[in-house]
C-alpha cells in the first residue's frame, strides 16, 4: 500500500474506504446487471481519479480479464437454469446462469477497481493513524497492527527460506497441510518471540493510550463531498 | 479491550500478520488445484484460509481474538497491494465472527480440539453467508453449492481447527507459549 500525489490520495484514508464499502454493499445488493455495470463504470472513473494513465489500466487490469472470464464462466457452467443453451459432460450452460455469471463477473471486476484505486493511493500508516482518530481503535491496537505489519517482507522471506529447505531436502507433504505445519512452527515460534521482545520494547517506552500524535488526520470538505457524491450516485442508480 | 496486555496484542498481530502471509502463499495454489481438482472440488484448501481464528484464540483466550486475528490476517492482502483487498476485509469479517461466536458461546472457558474444530465450522459458515450474499453462491445448482458447502465445513473443521490445535500443542512443546493463557493451560489444549 503506498500513495501518490493525485486527488484521491488527498481523501482521509478512513472516509475513503467507507465510501468504497458503501459502493460494495450497494453492489451486493442489486442483482441487476445494468446497474452493476453503472457501478463498474463510477470505479473506473475513481481510478482515474487516483491518477491512472492508460498504461496502468491496461498493465494492471489486463490480468484480470482471465479471472472475469473464469468467474463468468464458472456461473455460467455450473449454475442453475432451466432454459438450455449448452451442455456437455458436467457443464450446462442456461441462458439464466449466463447472466447471472455475467453478473457476477462484472461485480468482482467492480470489486477489483475499488480496492486497486484504495491501495494505490493509501499510505498505510495514515491510514492506521486515522483508524484511531476517525474509527477510534484503540492506540495500543492499531500501534501493535502497525508494528506488526512492518514484518511483512521479513516473513514473506521466512516463508519462501522454510519453503525452500522443505524442497532442498525433498520433503514430501503426508497428509494435506503437512507443508502448513512444518513452515508454520518455526515462523510462529520466531513470530512469538520477536512479539514478546518488541512487546517489552514498547513497554520500556512507556507506551500508553495517553499520548500526544506527530500527525492527526482530520476530516475535510473534500471527504464530505466525497461521501455525498457516493451516497448521491447509489440513490441515483437504485432510483432509476 | 483495556486488559489486554501489550505482549499478548502484539503476539496475536505477529501471529496473525505471518497467517496472512501463508494465506497469500496457499492463494497461489488454488487456481493448479481447481485445475486437478475442479473449482468445487479444490474448496478442500478453504480451512487454511481461517486458521487465525483458531489458532490466536488458542493461545490468548480472550473475546475479540478469533475476530481481530482474522480480520488482520484478511488485511495483509489489503497491506500488500493486493486487487482483492476489500473483498478480502468483508470476507475475514464474516468468517472471524462465525469463528468467534463459537468461543463465545462457550463463554470463552473452552479451547480445546473439539472447540477449535467447532470455530473453524464457524468461519465457515461465516464464510458461505458472505458468499451466498455476495458471490451469488444461491445462483448455483443445488448439488454445487452442497457440495461446496459440504466441503469448506470439513475443510474449516480439519485444515482450520485441528491443524490449529495440532500446531498449539507443538507450540506449548517448545515453550514459546509459557508466557501465555495456552502454555499455562497446558492441558486445556491437549
Amino acid at each position: 500500500m503506498q500513495t501518490n500525489a493525485s486527488p484521491f490520495a488527498k481523501l482521509n484514508p478512513v472516509i475513503k474506504g467507507s465510501g468504497m464499502f458503501l459502493i460494495m454493499f450497494a453492489l451486493i445488493a442489486t442483482n441487476d446487471w445494468v446497474k452493476t455495470l453503472v457501478f463498474l463504470s463510477f470505479a473506473l472513473a475513481l481510478l482515474l481519479l487516483s491518477g491512472w494513465g492508460p498504461v496502468d489500466f491496461l498493465k494492471r487490469l489486463a490480468p484480470y480479464s482471465l479471472l472475469f472470464l473464469l468467474t463468468f464462466w464458472m456461473m455460467a457452467a455450473f449454475g442453475k437454469g432451466t432454459n438450455t443453451l449448452w451442455s456437455f459432460g458436467w457443464f450446462h450452460v442456461t441462458s439464466e446462469s449466463v447472466v447471472h455469471g455475467w453478473l457476477l463477473a462484472l461485480r468482482m471486476a467492480t470489486f477489483v477497481c475499488l480496492s486497486f484505486a484504495f491501495v494505490t493511493t493509501t499510505d498505510a500508516t495514515r491510514f492506521v493513524m486515522s483508524l484511531i482518530h476517525q474509527a477510534k481503535v484503540s492506540p495500543r491496537f492499531a500501534y501493535g497492527f502497525l508494528a506488526g505489519i512492518r514484518f511483512l517482507p521479513q516473513l514473506v522471506e521466512e516463508v519462501r527460506v522454510l519453503r525452500q529447505v522443505r524442497m532442498i531436502r525433498n520433503v514430501q507433504s503426508r497428509f494435506p497441510g503437512d507443508g502448513f505445519l512444518s513452515i508454520g512452527l518455526p515462523l510462529f515460534s520466531r513470530s512469538i518471540q520477536r512479539a514478546e521482545r518488541m512487546a517489552i520494547a514498547i513497554e520500556a517506552r512507556h507506551f500508553s493510550a495517553e499520548r500526544t500524535y506527530y500527525e492527526v488526520p482530520v476530516v475535510q470538505r473534500q471527504d464530505i463531498v466525497y461521501l455525498m457524491v457516493i451516497l448521491l450516485f447509489i440513490i441515483l442508480v437504485f432510483w432509476l | 479491550m483495556q486488559h489486554w496486555k501489550m505482549k499478548e496484542i502484539m503476539v496475536m498481530m505477529m501471529l496473525a500478520v505471518a497467517c496472512g502471509v501463508i494465506y497469500l502463499g496457499w492463494s497461489t495454489l488454488w487456481l493448479p488445484m481447481s485445475a486437478i481438482f475442479g473449482p468445487v472440488g479444490a474448496n478442500w484448501m478453504f480451512g487454511i484460509w481461517i486458521i487465525a481464528s483458531p489458532l490466536v484464540a488458542a493461545i490468548i483466550q480472550k473475546p475479540g481474538a478469533a475476530l481481530i486475528a482474522e480480520i488482520v490476517a484478511a488485511a495483509v492482502e489489503l497491506f500488500t497491494g493486493s486487487h482483492f483487498g476489500l473483498s478480502a476485509l468483508l470476507i475475514g469479517v464474516c468468517q472471524g465472527l462465525g469463528a468467534e461466536l463459537v468461543f463465545a458461546m462457550t463463554r470463552y472457558r473452552r479451547y480445546d480440539t473439539s472447540t477449535l474444530m467447532l470455530s473453524g465450522v464457524g468461519a465457515a459458515i461465516g464464510s458461505i453467508v458472505y458468499s451466498l450474499i455476495a458471490n451469488g453462491f444461491g445462483y448455483y445448482t443445488t448439488t454445487t453449492l452442497l457440495a461446496t458447502t459440504g466441503l469448506q465445513l470439513i475443510s474449516g473443521a480439519l485444515l482450520g481447527g485441528l491443524l490449529a490445535a495440532v500446531l498449539v500443542r507443538r507450540l506449548v512443546a517448545t515453550g514459546v507459549l509459557n508466557g501465555f493463557a495456552a502454555g499455562r493451560a497446558k492441558r486445556e489444549v491437549a
